[in-house]
């Protein structure tokens, strides 16, 4: 019955998606919810990952293709957003600097391994890229995805006050830095709060994640050299 | 029909694309994400005009969260690395996070007000 694991997937997850919107609770992620759940039924039945993997080949495969047309998005906030373009790409640039440097340093610092210093690195992009991230660092693309979807649950909830509470009130930069460190799920909430923010949250989504890919493949080799030779 | 055939070819081409120059150059650099570059450029110039490329790219981009679920759930082959790290994961990324929020926010309120 190799038709079983897709279906599952599919019937679980538009579940979740129709309880969420039903109570509009961000902690209530039908993602995580729908992975938590296969997860369980997996242990629960004895069944192994590879099978439920090979039957949900045809959602896998789609996923490079919808990294693909995230191109759309962008092309469509690049317009939006043109006056203000210089600002917003140093920001951004220094947000990815900063998101993947300080987690980076202190999971070395901490001692951990490379495998997990490559899964947290890509910790503030989109869950798609962070994983293909991951994977060309050699880190574990399904650890990097549920850290990202983590993240964005917490800072759904706790971005914006803290965003008061350290003195940042001006709308735009509320929504540029909600959309860098918190992604999807940041930039959902960033939309419920108002309409700018969420704006620029979408907007430093993206970018974010694009400016990520760049830079990452390039800074973390040169980090991890830097050190281990300290 | 012809025009979901169409805007399924671009975004396919433009993957296989990235994943040429990928493969040609020996980069680390994931294919899919070169893909996406191609296609935006391609936007940029109006050699492909928006509405193109939306038949496919629009239920792609609305049902990504199902695409990656089935990668997600395996996370249940690293329970162990996980249970093992689950200090070290959760402090560096919730103060990479932090230290994201404040870097942006405050660098981009002080870039639009200088007066300030």
């Amino acid at each position: 019955m190799i038709y079983i694991g897709i279906i599952l997937t599919i019937v679980i997850f538009f579940v979740f998606k129709a309880i969420q919107n039903k109570t509009n609770w961000l902690i209530l992620n039908p993602i995580l919810l729908t992975m938590l759940l296969i997860m369980l039924i997996l242990i629960s039945t004895e069944s192994t990952y590879s099978d439920y993997a090979n039957s949900n080949l045809p959602l896998t495969l789609l996923l490079e293709p919808a990294i693909v047309a995230l191109a759309v998005p962008l092309y469509k906030e690049f317009i939006y957003i043109k006056s203000q373009l210089n600002n917003i790409l140093i920001t951004c640039t220094l947000g990815v600097l900063s998101s993947t440097s300080t987690a980076l340093c202190i999971a070395y610092m901490l001692g951990a391994d490379n495998q997990i210093i490559a899964s947290v690195a890509p910790n503030a992009v989109t869950s798609p890229i962070a994983m293909t991230l991951a994977n060309s660092l050699g880190g574990i693309a399904a650890l990097a995805a549920a850290i990202v979807i983590l993240i964005g649950v917490l800072g759904a909830v706790f971005a914006h006050p803290f965003l008061k509470f350290i003195g940042v009130s001006d709308k735009a930069a509320q929504g540029l830095a909600m959309g860098s460190a918190c992604h999807a799920l940041g930039t959902a909430r960033a939309v419920e709060i108002n309409s700018k923010i969420g704006a620029f949250a979408s907007v430093s989504l993206i970018i974010s994640a694009v400016l990520t890919s760049i830079i990452l493949p390039i800074l973390y080799p040169l980090l991890m050299s830097v050190l281990k030779s300290i | 029909m012809l025009k979901y055939f169409i805007s399924a070819i671009i975004i396919l081409a433009c993957l296989f694309t990235g994943k040429l120059i990928s493969y040609a150059f020996h980069l680390d650099f994931p294919s899919a994400i070169f893909g996406m570059l191609i296609l935006f450029s391609l936007l940029m110039t109006g050699i492909v005009k928006h509405h193109t490329v939306l038949p496919c790219s629009a239920p792609l981009l609305k049902y990504m969260p199902l695409l990656f679920i089935p990668t997600l759930v395996g996370l249940i082959e690293h329970l162990g690395l996980l249970k093992d790290n689950l200090m070290i994961i959760s402090l560096s990324v919730i103060s990479s996070c932090i230290v994201t929020l404040a870097v942006v926010g405050l660098m981009f309120q002080k870039l639009n007000k200088p007066n300030l």
